[in-house]
């Protein structure tokens, strides 16, 4: 059997081939980030298979207010409560297109080795391009159902951490546990000064803070940041970190945890994440897909096809979560 | 009775007395051989009585059965015999029975702790055997059962030990093995296929390079569609 054009030949050998690179491809997005190859190495970076509009974050914020302790005779006051919380956030969804004009096809004719050669190019720049995507989205300060990105980091973890703003629906500014405290606040501390002064006592101080609430185990911080941190660790020892190593990142150590930058990294910020509680969550069943081929209206046998994602980045506790910020030489 | 025979025997004569002398014996002679002929009579009966004793009886009875018992009686000593089979032996025949009973029974345990002797010393020899083998096999304790398992079948009777643990790691990596650091990544993967994917073909496109994987596409393409369109 022979289809019946040159079209429908390469339509098939594409989408043939991305059937086969589309895992590796999945990968290559997910080691290409620094962070998402931290979460991942974390395990938390999840699937979750949900055909519904929202994506359900579990948290644990609710205490019983019956434990005490007690002496003889003393009676228990006999009272349920709900542990859990549900927040909601929104599946995003991320996409590309592989556009093949009729005559670029035909301009190739019959030879193999170039048909390759143009289907290699398309499919590594839709990888490439994905990739830049995946990494603007992840550090902008944008997220929730108005906008279509994942939620950024600068949104997950706020450098204004009492504003009203709302992240899964809870309202940062008032959501507070019937003792008093906000839990749904992330840490933020403005850099006292210079960092070659003050740069050590800032992040110690604020990684104490968060000790309080959970186990900082990466920083994140934009390049210059990152270089005046690398600076300072040059002129004592440098410690490697073996996660880090084994994951290939270039990194240096703050109190054995790793430390990298990312380009799209607010200048003067270092984020510290407590990845126990910080995650990546996509749908199985939509993780870089490869649409049908469609013929585009009005151009002779130029097609185009769509490969898609769906997932979200999402905390199920901010509180162990903190930034320092304005951090300069 | 002899008496009445003597009469007979001259009532005969007398009858037949034209013609010619009859035969006679001496009342001596007849004596002796009607002694002998008791004699005889009572050895036969003798022998009859050691031959076919109460025991021996009851084993050809068992053996007309179809009985297994015969071979174990067979198996005992020999000793089971009643006190009348005692009384009815002479005093000759008694030695040279309690000779053969002891010499049996001499015998019988003579047998005996050879094979007792050659039991301990095959026992310590595969003991010592044994626990070497386990000094130079760290995971013998783990196959062992399965090296025992193996050693049942007929088949594997002559087998040595290294040859049985050759065996039972063959027969444990036919059932199970240990996943490979491969096997427990794509495990991991399963969640994210779609249904119907081919989660071990991940690791074999993971290994090969863009152009290999475009080429092998193309080679299944053409194989289904024939040779690249023109138009």
């Amino acid at each position: 059997m022979a289809v019946s054009t040159l079209t429908e030949y390469l339509n098939t050998l594409y989408t043939t081939t991305w059937a086969k690179r589309r895992a590796g491809i999945v990968d290559q997005v997910f080691e290409a980030n620094k962070l998402l190859a931290l979460l991942k190495s974390k395990g938390m970076v999840r699937t979750e298979s949900t055909d519904g509009r929202r994506l359900e974050i579990p948290l644990r914020v609710a205490k019983t207010t019956t434990a005490k302790f007690f002496g003889k005779g003393a009676t228990f006051t006999i009272s349920d409560f709900d542990p859990l919380t549900v927040a909601y956030d929104f599946w995003k969804n991320l996409g590309d297109q592989v556009v093949r004009y009729w005559v670029d096809d035909k301009a190739n004719g019959g030879s193999e080795t170039a048909h390759i050669k143009m289907m290699n190019a398309k499919i590594d720049t839709v990888r490439d391009t994905l990739n830049e995507k995946v990494e603007i989205a992840l550090w902008t300060d944008t997220g929730g159902s108005s906008v279509d990105d994942y939620n950024g980091i600068p949104y997950l973890i706020d450098d204004s951490p009492s504003s009203s703003v709302s992240v899964h629906g809870i309202n940062q500014a008032t959501a507070s546990t019937t003792d008093g405290s906000y839990y749904w606040r992330n840490q933020q501390k403005t850099s006292s000064g210079a960092f070659s002064v003050y740069g050590e006592s800032d992040m110690t101080n604020l990684f104490n803070t968060l000790g309080r609430w959970g186990k900082v185990d990466c920083l994140i911080s934009d390049q210059t940041t990152y270089e005046l941190g690398e600076a300072e660790a040059l002129e004592r020892v440098r410690v490697v970190n073996k996660e880090a190593v084994d994951l290939g990142l270039d990194h240096i150590t703050f109190k054995g945890k790793i430390w990298v930058w990312s380009p799209r990294c607010t200048t003067g910020y270092t984020y510290f994440i407590d990845r126990s509680h910080l995650g990546f969550s996509i749908d199985p069943a939509v993780n870089m897909v490869m649409g049908p081929w469609k013929e585009i209206p009005n151009q002779y046998n130029d097609v185009v096809c769509q490969i898609v994602q769906r997932g979200n980045v999402w905390v199920d506790k901010r509180s162990c979560h903190g930034v320092l910020t304005g951090q300069a030489a | 009775m002899a008496g009445e025979g003597n009469q007979g025997a001259q009532g005969n004569q007398a009858a037949n007395g034209g013609q010619g002398q009859a035969e006679t014996v001496s009342k001596t002679d007849f004596d002796a051989k009607v002694q002998e002929v008791t004699k005889l009579q009572q050895d036969l009966e003798d022998m009859r009585l050691e031959v076919f004793s109460p025991a021996y009886m009851e084993f050809l009875d068992a053996k007309e059965k179809g009985g297994g018992k015969g071979k174990e009686e067979e198996s005992k000593p020999k000793a089971e015999f009643s006190d009348d089979d005692l009384k009815n032996l002479t005093p000759r025949q008694l030695v040279e029975k309690a000779k053969e009973l002891a010499k049996a029974e001499l015998k019988e345990d003579i047998e005996k702790a050879k094979t007792a002797a050659v039991d301990t010393v095959g026992k310590e020899q595969r003991q010592r055997e044994v626990a070497s083998f386990a000094r130079t096999h760290e995971d013998f304790e783990t196959y062992r059962p399965i090296m025992y398992g193996l050693s049942l079948n007929p088949k594997n009777k002559d087998l040595s030990l290294q040859e049985l643990y050759d065996l039972s790691h063959e027969h444990v990596k036919k059932i199970h093995s240990e996943p490979s650091k491969e096997e427990k990544e794509r495990q991991a993967r399963m969640s994210t296929e779609k249904p119907g994917g081919d989660n071990r073909s991940y690791e074999k496109y993971a290994k090969m390079s863009p152009e290999q994987v475009a080429k092998e596409s193309m080679d299944e393409v053409k194989a289904k569609f024939g040779p690249i369109p023109s138009i």
